[in-house]
């Protein structure tokens, strides 16, 4: 992690605004690429409760390196659980401004939104941590919880999902 | 090889959204949302104008002078209601603001919410213990609320009729 980022989160633990101000220029577009993925149109409410969430225990956290695997394991869970609530009247869907993924052959382009929709929420976690941000295997387990066996399964079935979805 | 191609939806926080985070961090922070009848643009204008406007509505600023300024980095001279000069830096960006000094914090933010604006302001003072303080810093946040509206409402082009 950037020296810089762990000095703003030492400054921000002991109570400088200012600190906290850059510290969250640096996170949230990283929690609101998670929420925004899963959790779709209540994406902006999941990335809220995440980072008012890091925010308050932020003098609890001892190791500032493990700053963005921690935001990370809160993200997915409450991007998980804001999925799950219809959307409010008047919600829309997240800006596809997150950067472009450029994994993949050939790159196609299209609208991702349309096809997520046709995931479940689990399974949406399932391709963000593992497609789009390169979780392990077990690490995937550990944070949704699951069996690393259930892990392999729900993404081989998100990956058959989303490729048929693309292409029609 | 992964499935994953094209652009992704990633969710974005407004100023007022990311105000309320930081506020989480400071649990000694007095802070308060109103919503103002009036545009954003005209609201922002005149929250923003730390020079001439600050003072008019915010109790604890007498008067507030800009010392240098890069970007959207600020180093600024206030003096209080009392006549004691404080230095402080800022961050002011469009619907943001975090001032800082050695024994204080203060915050705004605004973003737009229909023709109207959600305004949001924190207050905070770093000295341990203070958090019983808290109601009555938001009491005064609640007028000076009321202020920044009437000014709003006063300035020519403020979308109001």
């Amino acid at each position: 992690m950037d020296v810089d980022v762990v000095e703003l989160i030492r400054l921000a633990q002991r109570g400088d605004a200012l600190a906290m101000s850059q510290l969250l220029d640096a996170l949230a577009p990283y929690v609101g690429r998670i929420c925004g993925a899963i959790a779709l149109e209540n994406g902006e409410d999941a990335a809220q409760e995440t980072l008012i969430t890091v925010f308050r225990q932020l003098r609890s956290l001892r190791d500032p390196t493990a700053l963005h695997a921690w935001a990370r394991t809160i993200a997915v869970r409450e991007a998980i659980r804001a999925a799950q609530v219809p959307a409010a009247a008047g919600a829309v869907a997240p800006a596809n401004t997150a950067a472009a993924v450029e994994r993949g052959d050939p790159v196609v382009t299209g609208d991702v939104h349309r096809v997520l929709k046709r995931l479940s929420p689990d399974q949406r976690a399932i391709l963000v941590l593992r497609d789009l941000h390169g979780v392990d295997e077990a690490e995937a387990a550990r944070l949704l919880g699951v069996a690393r066996g259930t892990v392999k399964s729900r993404l081989h079935r998100a990956r058959a999902v989303f490729r048929r979805e693309w292409t029609t | 090889m992964s499935v994953l191609t094209g652009v992704w939806p990633a969710a974005e926080l407004d100023p007022v959204q990311r105000m309320r985070i930081l506020v989480a961090a400071m649990p000694q922070a007095a802070f308060r949302e109103c919503l103002i009848d009036a545009p954003f643009d005209a609201v922002w204008r005149v929250a923003s104008d730390l020079e001439n406007g600050t003072a008019q509505w915010e109790k604890n600023v007498a008067a507030l002078t800009i010392l240098e300024q890069e970007d959207d980095r600020l180093a600024v001279e206030i003096r209080s209601p009392l006549g004691f000069r404080l230095r402080a830096q800022a961050i002011l960006r469009p619907g943001w603001c975090v001032m800082q000094g050695r024994i204080f914090a203060v915050g705004m933010a605004a973003a737009p919410e229909g023709d109207r604006t959600r305004f949001a302001h924190f207050e905070a003072l770093r000295i341990p213990g203070t958090k019983v303080i808290r109601p009555l810093l938001r009491h005064r946040i609640h007028h000076e609320f009321e202020s920044l509206e009437r000014l709003v409402r006063r300035k020519p082009g403020s979308g109001i009729s």
